[in-house]
């Protein structure tokens, strides 16, 4: 098995155990970035939403991805975490 | 207020932070290839319009929107989302009277395939099915939906000798081969692998060269068609062979050859790297991948190119052999299945998602009742 050793589990991971926020960074297909500012047990949706108005895109007419998964809006990122340290 | 933001999603006090890049988690939004332009069409149509990103985006120093300054927000937000389905009172005149009551019946619902609890699962709105109408162009949605469906059901019974093994087979999904391009593009090898190495954790813990085959479909310039990689056994002395399979003949099959080659050549150099080498079916990466366009049969019209190749993996991976030779690609051919075939997906995978809503539906009614 390998599970890419010394790169997966980058310093992205290191955190402070009670920090409540996160900072998630939203690539759009065109290479622009958008940065938020978010709580970890706040539903992305909330995320979602204020990408898709900023950009003035339907929320159904893109996909959010992390590690190749689609995220759902019911999704917390403190749940992602979880799911991608599997 | 720096900028005006059209809800209240976006925190009035939407202060500018620098941020620590290090600490930043990369997410992903990528369009759902949701509408095809007749392939044909292709070459008059516009490209998409490409997003204004960010146009309060500053030059330097980055904008972060800050979503959770306070805990209104977020309950703002749940009453947004009760509210939005009164919009789409739309009439159904020309449609059939079943359809009509389906799409009352589940109008704004969403199912996860196969069950929520599976972190591979595929979520579908009920109006992503739009897209099955005759002459649609097929979503992303509705071809991660079917190809889900085949790996489930062809794949995954071990006892029967005519269902093929799992393991045998890695299927990538729809946004994977843009973000492929991404990552190997634009920079030679061991130069800055930063990229590559983040791409990788969308296929962490499988070691590719150890299946049989790799699927993944191609989604460019609005049409869909499919890539199979397909590593032979570890006797033989042949490398790793891409086929290329397009139904209109449309997608440049050398420039997908290139981006695949330097993905796999950029993967293996990664496991070897990582000492994973007996676990290699080679020594070395054998200096020839080959790559064939293979002549499958073609669709008659501008608009089912996603069936078609939902029908290439079906058939696929009913009919490949347990590792795949050079003698074996007869099995292809312009006659391999007829066009008709394919097209019928677009009933089949609608009777399959309804069947999927109304089961998702019973089990709500159900905990209802309890």
């Amino acid at each position: 098995m390998s599970t890419a050793p010394g790169t997966g589990a980058g310093p992205e991971d290191e955190k402070k155990p009670m920090e409540q926020h996160i900072n998630l960074k939203v690539k759009g297909q065109d290479g622009n970035e958008v940065f938020f500012r978010i709580k970890r047990s706040t539903q992305l949706r909330k995320l979602m939403g204020a990408y898709c108005d900023r950009q003035s895109v339907e929320l159904n007419s893109i996909a959010f991805l992390f590690d190749g998964r689609r995220l759902r809006g019911e999704q917390t990122p403190d749940e992602i975490l979880k799911l991608s340290k599997l | 207020m720096p900028f005006q933001c059209p809800t209240s999603l976006a925190s009035s006090k939407s202060d500018r932070t620098p941020v620590n890049t290090n600490r930043m988690r990369d997410i992903s939004a990528l369009s759902q290839s949701q509408r095809s332009l007749p392939a044909r069409l292709m070459k008059k149509a516009e490209a998409p319009p490409s997003i204004n990103l960010f146009q309060v985006r500053e030059k330097q120093g980055k904008t972060v929107v800050c979503l959770d300054d306070d805990d209104e927000d977020a309950d703002n937000l749940r009453e947004d989302d009760n509210s939005s389905s009164a919009e789409e009172d739309i009439l159904f005149d020309d449609m059939p009277h079943q359809l009509r009551n389906l799409k009352e019946r589940f109008q704004g619902s969403k199912i996860s395939y196969p069950s929520r609890d599976d972190p591979t699962s595929v979520d579908v709105n009920f109006e992503d099915i739009d897209c099955l109408d005759p002459q649609e162009y097929l979503s992303s949605p509705i071809m991660d939906f079917y190809i889900r469906y085949l790996q489930l059901h062809y794949l995954q019974q071990p006892d029967s000798p005519t269902f093929r093994s799992r393991c045998d087979f890695h299927f990538f999904n729809t946004y994977f081969y843009s973000k492929l391009t991404e990552a190997v593009s634009g920079k030679g090898y061991d130069v800055d692998d930063t990229a590559f190495t983040k791409f990788r954790r969308w296929w962490k813990g499988t070691n590719i060269f150890r299946k049989a085959y790799i699927l993944l479909p191609i989604y460019e310039e609005k049409h869909w068609s499919l890539i199979i990689i397909c590593i032979p056994d570890r006797d033989k002395e042949t490398g790793p062979i891409m086929l290329h399979l397009d139904s209109l003949g449309f997608h440049h099959s050398p420039s997908i050859f290139e981006s695949i080659r330097r993905f796999i050549r950029e993967e293996w150099d990664h496991l070897t790297l990582e000492g994973a080498g007996s676990d290699l079916p080679w020594g070395n990466l054998p200096r020839r991948i080959e790559e064939k366009k293979i002549t499958v049969p073609q669709q008659k019209n501008d608009y089912d190119c996603g069936l078609f190749v939902l029908y290439f993996i079906e058939r696929f991976i009913a009919e490949a052999p347990a590792r795949l030779c050079r003698k074996d690609l007869q099995m292809f051919g312009r006659r391999w299945f007829r066009p008709s075939e394919a097209s019928a997906l677009r009933t089949k995978i609608r009777r399959l998602l309804v069947k999927e809503f109304e089961s998702s539906q019973q089990v709500k009614q159900d905990q209802v009742h309890v």
